[in-house]
């Protein structure tokens, strides 16, 4: 079993030190993204070594992207191996969509259409990328997405489902990002949730999001999380049992004093949602 | 094809202006496609606002955003670290903003500054595991992540409350990081210490023959007083890490 339990928060240089000097124990897990520790010198590196004397450690790639039209490139995946095996990741994840496109990145994280030939496509790239990082539990995530595709000849959770079964892996189920789609695009988030096999995931998402002025929201785990998706996260771990919670805040920082005041109620309804079930 | 879905896609966020055959293409609604281009250029654009905090405000917000829109549109990121935008941003802009005019030399100077100050707080290099005893008869070990920079202008200084410019005066600022505790550091020799500096980092020539040429440029004689002065610099170059020994 994995020493990656209850709920985790992010490892952010913004945060770090407060973090790092308090070592609350209401954190029981970090996440680091690797784009932020590989070819790098300096405070991040040293930051991460401090933290796994406290904390295990579950990487979340940011632009892996299984939706890359070419291969991965080697000394990229050679890297990110060594990184998983020097943080003893549990599992790794990154996300189902693209980034880049002929040597050009987005920094973002941009939807291809529900298709076949995505899915044969992400298919492809999540076991290329299980072979060249030895990682076995290798997990996508679920985006939000803002622009509907009408190539797409699928929905999305259909979509997840196949990719799922045609690459044998395992899913970081994105809770808030499950809740921003369904208002956007108006759909009932539980019904989604409900179809994801428990078995697959490894570990869950939450986050705040924007609402525009417009009722359009956006995820930019830069709010603090919403009633609902706390709601929506107690019904997912009643159906899915008890994997890893992870609230995500990348922007808008927070002391963490405050952080510390989400992780309780989202320990909270972890401990209540999954009691019996531990 | 896939493919040509993410070309389109890329057009949209990064092209001076989203052309529209692309947004048709895609299909659906093109404001939520446009949404991606300005979460993109949002994104991008905190980057280098983080790493350029002054050079930006120097330059002002219409040649700022002209240059950081040409840049996206010809010649676009093409690092997966997205701390790298900030210098491959700067290695964009530099040139151009040389070949304008109305650009003042000291803003591509601090450019050039805040850019090297950025990398020099990330970069991944191996520090000297036994760098040897100091000696003026070997060549001397620095801080691997040292950088020396010249300027006409004292770019490093903040501009005095009312002014808007900066008098030239020749200036050489030596940026580097320290392995115990991983801050930013900054050092202003003069003139002939940076000469010096510029010899020992070429690492060619042992400490005593970069000090003998480097005087002889200047028709400074060594004297007595002369080696007191310079053994009290690398006494402190070697305490604040900048020369960790020789070899």
């Amino acid at each position: 079993m994995s020493d990656v339990n209850g709920v985790g928060i992010g490892l952010r240089m913004e945060m770090a030190k407060e973090l790092l000097e308090k070592k609350p124990a209401e954190v029981k897990w970090l996440e680091i993204h690797p784009e932020n520790y590989m070819n790098r010198g300096g405070r991040f590196p040293t930051a991460l070594k401090q933290a796994m004397e406290k904390w295990p450690i579950a990487t979340h790639g940011l632009t892996m992207c299984y939706g890359r039209a070419e291969p991965f490139a080697e000394e990229y995946t050679t890297q990110l191996k060594q990184l998983l095996s020097d943080v003893q990741s549990p599992w790794h994840s990154d996300h189902l969509c693209f980034s880049d496109v002929d040597g050009v990145f987005a920094h973002d994280l941009l939807p291809l259409p529900f298709t076949e030939e995505a899915a044969k496509l992400y298919t492809r790239r999540i076991i290329e990328a299980r072979d060249a990082t030895g990682c076995e539990n290798l997990a996508f995530e679920n985006v939000s997405y803002y622009a509907e595709s009408p190539d797409s000849e699928s929905d999305e959770v259909t979509f997840c489902l196949e990719v799922l079964e045609a690459a044998d892996c395992k899913m970081l189920l994105d809770v808030n990002n499950v809740y921003v789609n369904a208002k956007n695009l108006g759909f009932d988030p539980r019904k989604w949730i409900d179809q994801i096999p428990a078995e697959r995931v490894v570990q869950i998402h939450v986050a705040g999001h924007l609402v525009r002025h417009d009722g359009f929201r956006i995820d930019t785990h830069g709010e603090d999380i919403c009633d609902d998706v706390y709601d929506l996260l107690d019904y997912t771990l009643r159906r899915i049992g008890p994997k890893p919670v992870l609230l995500e805040r990348d922007g808008n920082f927070i002391p963490v004093d405050e952080l510390l005041e989400q992780v309780r109620r989202l320990s909270e309804i972890y401990d209540r949602a999954t009691e019996g079930a531990r | 094809m896939i493919v040509d879905h993410q070309r389109r896609f890329m057009q949209v966020l990064l092209d001076a202006e989203p052309p529209a055959e692309a947004l048709e293409k895609l299909g659906g609604l093109p404001e939520r496609w446009l949404t991606y281009r300005h979460m993109v250029r949002r994104r991008m654009q905190g980057m280098i606002k983080s790493g350029l905090p002054r050079t930006v405000a120097a330059l002002g917000d219409a040649r700022y955003q002209a240059t950081y829109d040409a840049w996206l549109d010809e010649a676009p990121p093409r690092t997966r670290y997205i701390r790298e935008i900030v210098p491959a941003f700067a290695d964009f802009a530099i040139p151009r903003w040389n070949a304008d005019k109305d650009v003042p030399r000291w803003v591509i100077e601090l450019g050039r500054l805040e850019a090297a100050k950025w990398e020099v707080g990330y970069v991944d290099v191996p520090w000297p595991e036994e760098p040897g005893e100091f000696t003026f008869e070997k060549v001397a070990v620095m801080n691997p992540t040292l950088r020396q920079l010249r300027f006409d202008h004292p770019v490093h200084k903040d501009l005095a409350e009312g002014e808007t410019d900066y008098a030239p005066r020749p200036t050489a600022v030596m940026i580097y990081r320290k392995s115990e505790d991983d801050r930013l550091y900054t050092w202003v020799p003069n003139a002939l210490s940076a000469d010096l500096v510029d010899g020992w980092l070429a690492g060619a020539e042992t400490v005593a023959d970069v000090v003998k040429r480097v005087c002889a440029k200047h028709d400074t004689a060594i004297t007595e007083k002369f080696i007191e002065t310079l053994g009290g610099m690398l006494a402190d170059f070697i305490e604040q890490g900048i020369v960790l020994g020789a070899k």
